[in-house]
């Protein structure tokens, strides 16, 4: 419903995909060869390369494993049933109506449920496989040697070759669900750039919308401190008092926005309010600029950082208008 | 982040450099300047006295060499030359093989033989069974030793050279050596002396060995790395080092126990590659499995060797001898039918450094191929290292009623009952198991045989040897050899099949899932 440009793939998450994608495409490549299936880079340099790459890639793996548990991105990927119906249900039907994608991606959540169990498959099951049983065959002569005894090498090695077909079968998908993002090329430029357009969750958009709303809202907003110097105001509070730029009134004192008989009114106002009470509506009379009168309704809350009340906060709405109203009447 | 890419980029970088290239091999073996010193002899025989006069007979050289060179001949009474025996314990019990007890598939035994077998022995008069192995004078000094190149024993003299002037076969001529001029030449034993028994071993160059031939007295190193004239210039004995006469390095149709080997590793010290992938291969490859990739690269060699189809006369009583374009015999009314091979891909066993013998007693099952020597090994045993190895077959009489092999006579007079001059199988059959003192049930037949030669000579230099495909490949060299898998020979077809069914189920899904949201111009 409501998106925004997010950094959704930090740097190492993009360094991390691309090589990973480079690395298991050469292991594809070289290893297949080995396999017997074609010729490529010549049977000598498929077999030093994919031992070259598969030490690469474990370095990789402990790189990203690190990452991973750190950042706490590991989160991503733990397995939800939750929605998986509804996803499915969108990749063979609703995605040729247009309709919405079913799960939303944040940055909390940047993969649907049928990713996070497929890539928890990967993680889990089918890399940690082709990486013992890689090791396993490339060592195969040293794993006799410390008491590990395999009758044959072949048990590895189609371990081994069938992990590469399940590998090169997801790259294959995996290329083209790429393009199923909200534009055929969002995801793949998002894992180029890092940038993506993210649907945001409620209290995103709160986030969002909340100090817009202050700073653009009719109504007067004001922030004292607990000595009730004025530290904060939006434009429609100055506009109500008649100033014209925050520099005139931010650090004064409040009292000058009040009659000297209305002064205790206010300093005992905000004794309420720092003792946690909340002023639900009040109309008072106001000293504007150049002793300019009027009046407005007031609401008044205190304002808590980490636990502590910090001061006293609230809106306005200028009254002075009904007033003369009012007097015609 | 920076600092992680640099990090992760420096231990990819590291991990490639771990698994880079090792040191170059070491070899042992200091060179030219060394060998060529070693070749020269220490002594000028020509100075010697005992050797400026004329010679009547080879024995009396051999008296003379003695005179200087006492007790020498004891070491060679106790070598394989001079015995040619090499008892050994099979399944069990004691044998003894060696040439004088082993049955082959080319001249098949030399019982009853002896005086053309001993032709290359090193000694003279083993004419029959009553040969006497402790005379002295009998050792054959020169022709191991000759310089000259002009000793030769005659192909029928049990070991002796001519006295006059003499046509063998009516064509070759010998002539009888000029022992003062030999003896004051002598010195150490060249690739040619090695070779005048070695190279012609079954009657002929390289019929026997494939890998050992007359091409190796100056060989190129196309043919020989070692030996290459232009090369190192390596002699036999360079390799096949020689203690008191015993001369390291013995063959494995004669022998079967695993000792005395010559290894190349004696000179080429591990790590001999760079690539350690290559180098863990000598865990289980011989060195001579890639560096040996064809033999007999300068003349053929006999592949097969019928004895039934010999004693074939034309209308005129004149036996039929063939010979083909290359020059190479076909056939041959004494000997049978041959099959020759130039340039030949070895066939690939396991061996574990032992061999079996099929012997003379044993009964054997005529159904079946008689294997006359069986190189032992298999995967599963780690001692076990995959050879190149030159299979000899052919056909050979043997015994159908008893079912054992057959010793014939072949060589000697008419009235010895020689089948070359009488050209009856079953009067050979007689006189040669006689002579063996073993039963014969006076019904023959032929039996086909194979028999192992493991090869060693002939090494290429490294950029002719196999390369991986040679045998990591669907047509692999090692086709036969099944017992175990061998990464790009070997695949489950089953399980690749679900693999590209697994692979086109996920193109196909993709493309016919994305001309569908084409279609429906969905996003």
């Amino acid at each position: 419903m409501y998106t925004r440009k997010v950094k959704i793939y930090a740097g190492f998450e993009r360094f991390w995909h691309w090589t990973q994608a480079a690395l298991i495409i050469f292991l594809a490549l070289s290893g297949f060869e080995v396999h017997g299936a074609y010729t490529l880079f010549g049977y000598e340099k498929a077999v030093m390369w994919h031992d070259y790459a598969a030490w690469a890639f474990l370095v990789l793996i402990v790189f990203a494993i690190f990452w991973h548990i750190t950042t706490g991105a590991w989160r991503q990927y733990i397995p939800t049933t939750h929605f998986i119906k509804a996803q499915l249900d969108y990749y063979l039907f609703g995605i040729f109506r247009n309709a919405p994608h079913p799960t939303k991606k944040t940055t909390l959540s940047k993969l649907n449920p049928l990713q996070r169990l497929t890539y928890f498959g990967l993680k889990i099951l089918v890399i940690p496989v082709q990486v013992i049983s890689g090791f396993l065959y490339l060592y195969y002569h040293q794993t006799e040697e410390v008491g590990l005894h395999f009758a044959s090498l072949s048990g590895v090695a189609m371990l081994h070759t069938f992990g590469a077909f399940v590998l090169v079968a997801f790259i294959f998908m995996h290329i083209y669900l790429a393009t199923t993002g909200t534009t055929w090329t969002s995801n793949i430029k998002a894992m180029i750039t890092g940038w993506e357009e993210v649907e945001l969750s409620m209290d995103e958009v709160r986030e969002e919308v909340y100090p817009e709303v202050v700073k653009t809202s009719e109504m007067g907003y004001y922030f004292l401190d607990r000595d009730g110097y004025i530290r904060d105001v939006n434009a429609a509070w100055l506009r109500i008092y008649g100033y014209s730029s925050p520099e005139e009134v931010i650090g004064r004192h409040s009292s000058m926005t009040r009659k000297p008989e209305d002064a205790p009114a206010l300093r005992e106002m905000l004794e309420r309010v720092l003792a946690g009470q909340k002023i639900e509506s009040r109309i008072v009379d106001r000293v504007g600029r150049d002793g300019r009168p009027g009046r407005h309704l007031l609401t008044a809350h205190p304002v808590y950082i980490s636990d502590k009340i910090v001061g006293m906060a609230g809106f306005i709405v200028d009254e002075s208008k009904n007033i003369e109203k009012e007097a015609e009447r | 982040m920076k600092k992680i890419f640099l990090i992760s980029l420096l231990s990819l970088f590291w991990a490639g450099n771990l698994l880079a290239a090792r040191e170059g091999q070491t070899i042992l073996y200091k060179g030219k300047k060394e060998l060529k010193a070693a070749h020269k002899p220490s002594t000028d025989h020509g100075k010697l006295k005992e050797l400026q006069k004329s010679f009547n007979s080879p024995e009396e050289v051999t008296m003379a060499c003695e005179g200087c060179h006492t007790e020498r001949h004891r070491e060679i009474m106790a070598t394989n030359h001079w015995t040619w025996s090499r008892p050994a314990v099979i399944d069990g019990k004691e044998v003894d093989l060696g040439k004088k007890n082993i049955i082959n598939n080319f001249c098949i035994a030399l019982t009853s033989n002896e005086p053309r077998c001993t032709s290359c022995h090193i000694g003279y008069g083993w004419k029959d069974g009553n040969f006497d192995f402790t005379d002295k004078k009998k050792v054959d000094c020169l022709v191991c030793h000759d310089r000259t190149g002009t000793y030769k024993k005659f192909p029928t003299g049990a070991g002796y050279p001519v006295t006059k002037e003499t046509l063998f076969m009516g064509k070759k001529k010998f002539f009888p050596p000029d022992y003062t001029k030999i003896a004051q030449n002598v010195g150490i034993p060249t690739r040619d002396n090695c070779g005048t028994c070695h190279f012609f071993g079954g009657g002929g160059n390289n019929v026997k060995h494939g890998d050992l031939e007359k091409a190796l007295s100056k060989p190129s190193k196309d043919i020989d790395i070692h030996m290459a004239a232009d090369g190192e210039n390596m002699l036999c004995i360079d390799c096949h080092v020689t203690d008191k006469h015993n001369i390291k390095g013995k063959m494995y149709s004669v022998s079967s126990a695993d000792t005395n080997h010559v290894y190349c590793e004696s000179c080429h010290a591990a790590p001999v590659h760079a690539n350690n992938v290559l180098e863990e291969h000598s865990e289980r490859v011989a060195c001579q499995t890639c560096h040996i990739p064809t033999y007999a690269r300068a003349n053929p060699t006999k592949m097969w060797w019928d004895w039934s189809k010999a004693g074939r006369f034309d209308k005129n009583g004149k036996g039929i001898i063939i010979t083909n374009s290359k020059g190479e015999q076909d056939y041959n009314f004494m000997k049978g039918e041959f099959r020759w091979e130039k340039n030949v891909t070895p066939e690939y066993v396991w061996f574990n450094g032992t061999a079996r013998h099929t012997l003379v007693t044993d009964t054997i099952n005529p159904q079946k191929i008689v294997q006359l020597n069986r190189l032992k090994g298999s995967y599963a045993d780690k001692h076990a290292k995959i050879w190149p190895v030159k299979v000899m077959r052919g056909k050979q009489i043997y015994d159908s009623e008893y079912k054992t092999l057959i010793i014939p006579k072949l060589f000697g007079k008419k009235e010895s009952g020689a089948y070359w001059k009488n050209f009856d199988w079953n009067l050979a059959a007689t006189r040669g198991m006689e002579a063996a003192g073993l039963p014969y049930s006076g019904h023959y037949g032929f039996v086909q045989t194979e028999m192992y030669w493991p090869l060693n000579h002939m090494v290429t230099s490294a950029d002719k040897a196999l390369t991986c495909t040679d045998c990591h490949s669907r047509n692999s060299r090692l086709a036969a050899l099944t017992d175990f898998y061998l990464p790009g020979r070997d695949r489950s077809a089953t399980l690749d099949m679900l693999g590209m069914i697994l692979i086109l189920l996920a193109i196909g899904g993709s493309i016919t899932h994305g001309l569908i949201r084409l279609i429906t111009k969905s996003k």
